[in-house]
């Protein structure tokens, strides 16, 4: 305790570098901050969108094109009274199941692009054919296809089956894939066709693999739209959230290990007047580390809140995300906590070993 | 109570060459004894200070503090040793310039384990006997050159050390602090503190009651200083 008390008053004898580093700290946690809560109000921003979609799901008479994908409306008035709630009834333990993976951003004709997938059967008649795709009109034509025409998706060859209306969102320049045959198995609710609304977190990554439908009968459709841009847009930013941690961590690392540098170049009078009395080498070490930690820790606290303030600056729907990121707060103190430690440690331990005789015989 | 058996400490200076600072030093100093080792600029008297006091160990030769072997110890406990038995004075003071006087007084009896209340109480019960205590909330930047040895002399003692060591501890004083510091040494000696003193002072010397002349790293002469004349 003595220590650490003889350290923390010897760091605000030097404030001019000790607001210095705590300044480059907190600018570079600040600014990780900033874009993990600008990220993170993003994502809760597509998750409102997409509850506030619509209903879960949606009912259809048998047989419906794949132009219904584009009407608009919740339940058919031509289905039975009472089929919605049956529906629900029936498959309702398995629609989490169903909200997962149904859209992907996969290569068509080599590009990286939004695919859904349909069942591809509604009652016996065919919408979509194993081996034929439905293309919204904005890919259709930058692709320069017309219905029959081949186009490649994922390596294999579809017939484009149907090119969908316009709607004037992110359908546009979708297409549409039949589920596997396997996945399908008799509708449990006749005639009707049900559709899901599948949530943001329907991963844009990792879906190729495995697309498994437990609920018979069931076409999923993702009506999403815009939001799903705004979702890859979100993946990009992701990536580029830990690159800017890291960068943050080695900026925060280097700047205090040159603090603490100075610092133990500066103190070596102090740091030999301490041998004389009585301090241990770790006690030598340990004042230089606490030193640091707490300029770490300082930057810390200072760049969460200036992160924060920018972050609602910037983006106005970012201020719900600020709160509940509090954990956040407490992981970025102690990380720049820890880095703090870290850039000690080499020189507070070469001080301690240093011979005193020479600063303590200066004049 | 500290002795000093065939030691020799040896230096490479920054264009490589060797020094050897001590050359088989034997010195024995006794419980109570005011010791002035002194001689000319680079004899080693010095290194013999800070190998007496367990800073800097001796290439060969073995230091005792009573009846502990000083260099068989690990630092930490040597460390230790600093803390509780042995007080240090230097010619520039080497005060903290940003702790206040008495918590500069304080800070080893701190780090010697006891409580910042209990420690400051130490302190002032030390500056009392030093005459400091109106200075106590001072800084030493505030303090004249004078004050400012007799605030390290506070430090030095303020964990009852068995043996004090000074180097030069009137180097930069002028006659008059000079003499006042001198009585103050005395006066601690009067009350049984074993004091060996490194000095070019010849003023300083006389008051010891053994003066031992170090010349390139060898003691040349032992020979009993003014006290001891008097006593005798």
């Amino acid at each position: 305790m003595t220590i650490m008390w003889f350290a923390l008053r010897e760091l605000l004898s030097r404030r001019g570098r000790a607001y210095g580093a705590v300044l480059v700290v907190a600018s570079a946690v600040a600014l990780s901050v900033t874009v993990e809560l600008v990220s993170r109000a993003r994502e809760a921003a597509i998750a409102i969108q997409f509850d506030a979609v619509g209903p879960a799901l949606r009912i259809l008479p048998a047989g419906a094109s794949p132009q219904s994908i584009v009407q608009e409306g919740t339940t058919s008035p031509a289905l039975p009274p009472g089929t919605v709630e049956a529906v629900r009834r029936t498959a309702g333990p398995a629609l989490a199941a169903l909200e997962q993976r149904r859209v992907a951003w996969l290569p068509v004709a080599g590009r990286r692009n939004l695919v859904m997938w349909v069942e591809p059967t509604s009652g016996g008649d065919a919408v979509l054919l194993a081996g034929e795709v439905a293309l919204g009109p904005v890919l259709a034509s930058s692709l320069g296809v017309q219905p029959g025409q081949m186009v490649e998706i994922l390596g294999e060859p579809y017939r484009v089956a149907t090119i969908l209306p316009s709607r004037a969102d992110a359908d546009d320049t979708a297409a549409f894939l039949p589920t596997a045959p396997r996945t399908r198995v008799e509708a449990q609710v006749q005639p009707t066709e049900l559709r899901l609304f599948l949530r943001p977190d329907a991963s844009i990554s990792s879906v190729a693999s495995a697309i498994e439908i437990s609920v018979a009968g069931i076409s999923v459709l993702r009506p999403d739209r815009g939001a799903v841009v705004e979702s890859e847009a979100q993946d990009a930013l992701a990536s580029h959230r830990h690159l800017i941690w890291w960068v943050t961590g080695i900026v925060s690392l280097l700047c205090l290990a040159v603090a603490s540098h100075l610092d133990a170049q500066e103190r070596r009078r102090e740091v030999a007047m301490l041998v004389a009395i009585g301090a241990a080498g770790y006690d030598i070490t340990l004042a230089g580390v606490v030193r640091s930690a707490a300029l770490g820790a300082a930057g810390g606290v200072v760049g969460f809140a200036l992160g924060a303030l920018a972050t609602l600056a910037l983006d106005a729907r970012a201020a719900s995300s600020v709160l509940p990121a509090l954990p956040l707060a407490a992981s970025a103190i102690a990380a720049a906590t820890l880095v703090g430690i870290a850039a000690a440690l080499p020189t507070g331990a070469a001080a301690a070993l240093r011979d005193p005789v020479a600063e303590l015989q200066d004049v | 109570m500290i002795v000093a058996d065939h030691i020799t400490k040896t230096f490479t200076t920054d264009d490589g060459s060797t020094v050897r600072a001590l050359d088989e030093v034997t010195l024995s100093v006794d419980e109570g004894e005011f010791v002035a080792v002194v001689g000319p600029s680079g004899s080693g008297k010095s290194s013999l200070l800070f190998a007496l006091g367990g800073i800097s160990g001796p290439d060969s030769g073995k230091v005792h503090l009573g009846a502990t072997d000083v260099y068989s110890l690990g630092p930490s406990r040597r460390a230790a040793l600093r803390r509780t038995e042995v007080g240090f004075v230097f010619q520039t003071f080497n005060l903290v310039p940003w702790l206040d006087v008495v918590d500069n007084v304080a800070f080893p009896a701190m780090l010697a384990g006891r409580s910042r209340r209990e420690a400051r109480s130490l302190a002032h019960g030390m500056l009392e006997k030093l005459g400091m205590v109106a200075r106590a909330r001072h800084y030493p930047a505030q303090l004249s050159v004078g004050e400012r040895q007799r605030v390290g002399i506070g430090r030095a003692l303020v964990n009852r050390p068995k043996v004090l060591l000074a180097d030069e501890p009137t180097g930069s004083l002028d006659s008059a602090n000079g003499t006042q510091f001198l009585d103050l040494l005395s006066e601690f000696n009067g009350q049984g503190q074993t004091i060996v003193v490194v000095t070019h002072s010849a003023a300083l010397a006389e008051r010891a009651h053994r003066i031992v002349s170090i010349v390139a790293g060898r003691v040349t002469d032992d020979r009993p200083g003014r006290l001891r004349r008097l006593a005798s």
